[in-house]
């Protein structure tokens, strides 16, 4: 890294952890799909929920949301997530064509002899709008999501859905974790829990985090994918501890260990397969209110304990 | 000038797809005596799709990804060269690659295959659109073959705008 990219990486890197309240942000994720990120949250901001603290929980795997699944609960208050999409005025515009020449994903086009027009996807970087001299441009409005704020047992949870097939998953990632921060007074902990991958979808989701937990299982896919998440977290600069799912499987734990030490996390919290937790995971019901005595639970119950010593809550 | 005996290239007899349809073979207007898909009555700006700068060069099928287009005149040969430089665009590279058509002033374009934002962006320019050059063509077998008819008029844009174009959609 020369000089410069390296001072740009310490900017980029405070402006990620900068956050404009107290309240500690836990961020849940782990590379592999299916590892038990949703599940892990759950149990873990119920059992903090049923301490007494007030926990927000943000799902923001905007591209299949569950989280509400596995706590049997409605979505609610919805608030549409929209992006700007240029309207042109005919009467201002004079066909100058600095609009078309700024687009970068090339969607607005100007026919011959006549005025630009919206024909390819915009993402709503409002570039266009920037360039207008004659300010003929305006913002019209185009839905891409929701989000939804749920409360349940002394738990909020913040959904946020993207209308499928569309491009703007991030834009959603990005209002779900906002209206969840926005809230952040009302709260004494906040956890989120990520998409499965590496990409921007999970760095957009784990903006102002203090520490994150990277939940893996012990097969072949789950170790690759832990090595992949927590370079990216090396990258971020975002410490934590590493929850081993399904860690009786006949797999190769001590390569997590191994993994997970290299990358500075010493602490593994081992989830061993659990019947109970299948079950409860079947009925859409937290392992942790359903069976507090099981093995699982009590996993969780630990978690959930050091997470309210670690931040006094 | 129709139904000269020019032989049948060999393999061109049409064949069966994937889905077990009969696909036909090119109709080949040299060969036979059979109308040509268009007539068209007046010489054009004839925009081609080419791997290269010159009308020996081979096309290249795919219309916003091309390097190059040459604009023809179909009535003087008289051709230029244009980069494409929409081609190395992470998004939309149909609509740049038609925005510079359009204004390089255009009359018609003939590529292998034309998406549909391309396309919808070139009939708001008004200009015609012309498929199924062969990549083994050059540009000039590919104008030859043009002003006999060879080629299909796009009338509508494929499938729906957007990536897929009904891929996908197959049951197994």
């Amino acid at each position: 890294m020369t000089a410069m990219t390296a001072d740009l990486h310490s900017e980029v890197i405070k402006a990620f952890h900068r956050k404009e309240f107290t309240t500690p942000v836990v961020g849940i994720t782990g590379g592999k799909g299916g590892v038990g990120k949703t599940t892990v949250a759950v149990n873990i901001a119920c059992a903090l929920a049923d301490r007494g603290v007030r926990t927000a929980l943000v799902d923001a795997d905007v591209d299949g949301p569950n989280g509400a699944i596995l706590l049997s609960v409605e979505l609610a208050n919805p608030v549409a997530v929209d992006i700007t999409v240029p309207q042109i005025d005919e009467q201002r515009c004079n066909s100058c064509g600095d609009c078309v020449r700024a687009c970068r994903l090339n969607a607005l086009f100007m026919p011959r002899g006549k005025q630009p027009q919206l024909i390819g996807e915009c993402n709503g970087c409002e570039a266009c709008i920037l360039v207008c001299e004659p300010g003929a441009i305006s913002r019209g409005r185009k839905p891409v999501g929701m989000t939804y704020l749920s409360r349940i047992d002394g738990l909020s949870l913040y959904t946020g859905a993207l209308i499928p097939g569309f491009e703007e998953s991030s834009v959603v990632v990005q209002a779900v974790r906002e209206r969840a921060f926005g809230d952040a007074a009302q709260f004494d902990l906040i956890l989120i829990d990520t998409s499965p991958g590496a990409h921007c979808n999970v760095i957009n989701a784990l903006r102002g985090a203090d520490t994150v937990l990277a939940v893996t299982e012990p097969t072949p896919f789950g170790i690759h994918d832990l090595e992949l998440i927590l370079k990216l977290l090396d990258l971020l600069d975002l410490g934590g501890s590493v929850v081993l799912n399904r860690a009786d499987l006949p797999g190769d734990s001590r390569k997590v260990k191994t993994i997970a030490g290299q990358h500075g996390r010493g602490l593994i919290w081992e989830i061993g397969m659990d019947d109970l937790l299948a079950r409860s995971y079947a009925a859409g019901v937290p392992v942790v209110r359903e069976y507090p005595r099981a093995p699982s639970s009590k996993v969780f119950l630990q978690i959930a304990e050091n997470i309210a010593a670690a931040y006094g809550i | 000038m129709l139904g000269g005996a020019v032989a049948v290239p060999a393999g061109d007899q049409g064949y069966k797809n994937r889905d077990d349809k009969a696909v036909p073979a090119r109709r080949d207007v040299r060969q036979r005596n059979i109308e040509p898909f268009f007539t068209w009555e007046n010489n054009m700006k004839l925009c081609i799709s080419s791997s290269g700068k010159d009308i020996g060069a081979r096309v290249d099928t795919a219309f916003g990804r091309a390097p190059f287009f040459l604009i023809i005149d179909t009535e003087t040969m008289e051709s230029e060269v244009v980069a494409n430089a929409a081609a190395a665009s992470g998004h939309g590279a149909g609509i740049g690659a038609a925005q510079i058509v359009s204004d390089k002033g255009a009359d018609g374009v003939l590529s292998g295959f034309v998406g549909p934002n391309a396309f919808n962006a070139l009939k708001a320019s008004g200009i015609r659109i012309f498929e199924g050059i062969s990549a083994d063509d050059t540009v000039q077998e590919a104008v030859a073959a043009f002003k006999k008819g060879d080629y299909r008029e796009k009338t509508a844009p494929s499938a729906k705008p957007g990536r897929g174009g009904g891929r996908g959609r197959r049951e197994f």
